[in-house]
């Protein structure tokens, strides 16, 4: 009998967790397909990625830094999403905050750090922010469709990057395709030795806010009534307007939060290639979290280690380069594909 | 798609006369807090037109789905023609020879009447040849008498021509069973007259008809030959429709004597409310659809804007709202001109809105009732504080709304698309008359509602009169136009034929106005 989808009649909050953990069975069935043509044991290779991930301190450690920034990109598609917008922008907010950080950074180089730190993550924020205002605007004012002008919106932003660095104003005389290095003063602390700066709890700390903005607000209640139904928002008085500029500027500074991050904790230059597309995890991710701002916690972390225990394929085992986007990219499709089971299930029984 | 029979074949195909069709055993449906279906059997036989009856909420549309393969029953079986099935989708159903007419008609109105029937249609082969099919249709239309223009686009067709173009669509798939849903509710008198006598065509063609009937009590008694009362999600009764009244139907679907009671009392009119003039305003395809309405309402005032659905009674409401605005004119609310003010403002100065689609504008079905009633509170400081929602005062508020208009629903944080369309209405109408309005505009407000829950919403109406509430009605019921306007108001076109005050206005002149003759 030919499998058939039949409409669900009901879906509840315990569906979203069985259809994730299917979607990710079939995805490790896949991937384990990956290992056998490498002649690697799949039990064997997902045992170095975990292992690594989430059982040495090293890997621990470079786990939960790496997640400050995933989180925050996951909040910024989070947040729209509940109003009903796609923000596909995350990347590109996150980019205009590294490029505003860096512009502080570079103005004032020689104040106390912890003076400079918070005008560089406010900078990150307003830089971010007015990245996400732009499509909020669009949207709202003009009906400009939001996917689209956050999607290209990337793009301005990484060649604004691209102009400032390769050769341009804050060119590094003496390397290629970066800017000069920012002060020593402008880079963030770290938690004793683990590498991890004090940026983790503020991402934390913005999630658990935004789960009570969400939750408990106002502001929170608008956007989720237009999420659910734009035209009985509008009938009672919410404006549109207001909605999309709020939700694009929260994400806004979110994403440009993760740039300061990447910039301060990490390369301490701005680059083009500052973060290698996480904007777009933070769509996977959020998906991954059913848009739940808790969950998005765990998911991050979860996903944040599994990407960063995938290094362990080419080193320990000698895989291709490449092989974790591969991974990545598996796991985005049987979830996404694994959505369809939201309001559908499948049905194999025959026909009356 | 690989023989060339002109109709499918199935499971139904070649019905006898008086041969059980359709066959239902205890089936047994719950939703959170409510048992929708409560153990109900039903048979329908070939040749025969058995309805189903039953107020909003009685089970009807669930029972419906159950049949139509939308949802699954909890318990009970369904027989066709003796043979137990599952009908997991409307594919299954399809399959099976039922057929389904919806009361918001699935038809697309950019391609023509053939190309809707052809839709779905599981013969369809890689070539489409529409000639074959227009023939076989056409015979299809002789047979039951159906007349409509295969060519035509739908949306040049009328509601009733549109429905009819569903009927065939049902049948040219192969239904032997067809079941419609409220099947007179979109059509004008004359319509109504065709397609009763269309369905008893194809009664005497062996089929099998279920139409499903809120509240017209007349057309079940003119065309069935069986019908089954619902309420409460239980069978009532079942008679031969030659042994009904319409009173003993009324009374098993109520449950009690239904005399319509309209609480009038005599109110003095106050100062001016609301004064318009001159308004103007285009639909949404950009054509005119206000063409300077001017008239003003009182306090204590009912006003009856009435007409013929799509004469521009729903663009005057989004106009004097703020969700459509005008192209010329102006509204003064109480002295004030609130032409460009914003929805919020308009809420804010007193204004009220009741809109004609509950579903689609008035509430959020998958928001909880609380979070619905929440709609009108979010910015209200005795349940807001800084930006900080009350959601418990609001849950308190909102169980006491529920209760003080009789909303049924298990619980507050029940969602709103669990209620029935009566309950739904009168919990729109509960969050905005709570909010003390000085005007309140009502449109539509007991369109497709039950006895029960018409005589509440009218009440209530009249209870705004002696809070000194202006009231703009729109109404496409001459009755209720008539029983509770103070001044009448027929509109066609865009515009008001006259302003009648109740005296002067009687049901033969208001019913000339409103098509548009005005007589010397």
């Amino acid at each position: 009998m030919r499998p058939r989808l039949i409409r669900r009649e009901k879906y509840g909050a315990f569906d979203n967790v069985k259809i994730v953990l299917i979607s990710m069975v079939i995805a490790f069935a896949i991937l384990s397909i990956v290992f056998l043509q490498a002649n690697i044991d799949p039990f064997k290779g997902f045992g170095q990625i975990f292992n690594f991930a989430f059982a040495t301190n090293v890997g621990l450690f470079l786990t939960i830094r790496r997640t400050v920034p995933l989180l925050l990109v996951t909040l910024a598609y989070i947040i729209p999403a509940k109003g009903g917008l796609w923000n596909i922008g995350g990347e590109g907010q996150l980019f205009m905050g590294a490029t505003f950080a860096t512009g502080v950074a570079f103005a004032l180089p020689d104040l106390s750090p912890i003076l400079l730190l918070p005008l560089m993550a406010i900078g990150a924020m307003v830089g971010g922010a007015s990245w996400g205002a732009i499509v909020g605007y669009l949207k709202g004012k003009l009906n400009v469709n939001e996917v689209i002008a956050s999607l290209l919106l990337n793009y301005v932003a990484i060649v604004l990057v691209k102009y400032l660095t390769w050769g341009g104003p804050w060119g590094d005389p003496k390397g290629q395709a970066e800017s000069g290095p920012i002060s020593v003063n402008a880079m963030l602390p770290k938690i004793g030795n683990t590498g991890i700066p004090p940026t983790i709890f503020f991402a934390l700390g913005f999630a658990i806010i935004i789960y009570f903005i969400l939750k408990k607000t106002s502001l929170g209640y608008q956007i989720e009534l237009y999420g659910h139904n734009p035209k009985a928002a509008n009938y009672v008085g919410v404006s549109f307007l207001k909605i999309s500029l709020a939700t694009m500027i929260i994400a806004g500074a979110m994403a440009g939060f993760a740039g300061f991050h990447q910039l301060s904790s990490d390369t301490a230059r701005l680059r083009a290639d500052i973060s290698p597309g996480w904007g777009y995890y933070g769509i996977v991710f959020a998906l991954f979290a059913n848009l739940n701002v808790l969950a998005a916690i765990i998911v991050s972390f979860f996903l944040t280690g599994f990407i960063v225990g995938n290094t362990m394929l080419q080193i320990n085992l000698g895989m291709n380069f490449g092989v974790e986007e591969l991974f990545i990219g598996v796991i985005m499709l049987c979830l996404v594909g694994g959505q369809l089971l939201k309001r559908y299930r499948i049905s194999f029984k025959k026909i009356g | 798609m690989r023989d060339d029979t002109k109709q499918q074949e199935n499971i139904l195909s070649g019905l006898k006369r008086g041969e059980t069709v359709l066959e239902l055993r205890g089936i047994t449906k719950k939703f959170p807090g409510v048992i929708a279906n409560d153990h109900i059997d039903f048979d329908i036989k070939a040749g025969e037109i058995h309805a189903i009856l039953g107020e909003n909420g009685a089970g009807k549309t669930t029972l419906m789905n159950i049949i139509y393969g939308l949802l699954q029953p909890d318990e009970g079986e369904i027989y066709i023609r003796g043979k137990k099935v599952q009908i997991n989708s409307p594919l299954d159903s399809i399959a099976l020879g039922i057929g389904m007419v919806h009361q918001h008609l699935k038809v697309i109105p950019a391609l023509t009447a053939i190309e809707n029937i052809l839709l779905g249609y599981p013969k369809l082969g890689r070539i489409l040849d529409i000639n074959k099919a227009k023939k076989e249709v056409s015979e299809l239309c002789k047979k039951y008498g159906f007349k409509v223009d295969l060519d035509a686009k739908l949306w040049q067709l009328s509601a009733g021509e549109q429905q009819t173009v569903e009927i065939i669509r049902a049948l040219y798939q192969g239904a032997k069973l067809l079941i419609l849903d409220e099947p007179t509710s979109v059509l004008t008198p004359p319509e109504t007259v065709k397609l009763l006598k269309s369905l008893k065509a194809m009664a005497k063609n062996e089929l099998a008809v279920i139409p499903f009937i809120t509240h017209k009590l007349p057309v079940v008694l003119e065309i069935s030959d069986r019908v089954t009362v619902l309420r409460n999600g239980k069978v009532v009764g079942r008679l031969k429709t030659k042994d009904a009244t319409e009173k003993i139907l009324a009374k098993k679907m109520v449950g009690r004597e239904v005399v319509f009671r309209i609480k009038r009392s005599s109110v003095k009119i106050g100062k001016t409310i609301l004064e318009v003039k001159g308004l103007f305003a285009l639909n949404d395809r950009g054509a005119p659809a206000l063409n300077g309405v001017s008239f003003s309402i009182h306090e204590g005032e009912i006003f009856s804007v009435i007409g013929v659905t799509g004469n521009g009674q729903q663009e005057l409401a989004e106009v004097l709202m703020g969700l459509r605005k005008p192209t010329g004119g102006s509204i003064i609310f109480q002295g004030e001109n609130v032409t460009n003010y914003s929805i919020k403002k308009r809420w804010d100065k007193g204004i009220g809105y009741v809109p004609s689609d509950r579903v689609g504008v008035g509430s959020a079905g998958e928001l909880s009732l609380v979070k619905n009633i929440a709609m009108d509170l979010y910015h209200d400081s005795e349940f807001v504080s800084r930006g900080i929602i009350d959601y418990k005062k609001i849950k308190k508020y909102s169980e006491k709304l529920i209760s003080d208009f009789n909303v049924k629903a298990p619980s507050v944080t029940t969602l709103a698309s669990h209620l029935s369309g009566g309950n739904l209405q009168k919990l729109i109408l509960a969050r905005v008359i709570s909010r003390r309005p000085k005007l309140l505009i009502a449109d539509l407000p007991t369109h497709g509602l039950d006895v029960g829950a018409t005589e509440f919403v009218q009440n209530k109406l009249l209870d705004l009169k002696k809070d000194k509430v202006a009231v703009l009605l729109i109404s496409e019921d001459l009755d209720e136009a008539l029983s509770l306007g103070d001044k009448i108001a027929p509109i066609y076109e865009g515009k008001f034929m006259d302003i009648l005050s109740k005296k002067n206005a009687s049901k033969e002149k208001v019913g000339a106005l409103m098509a548009g003759v005005r007589r010397g």
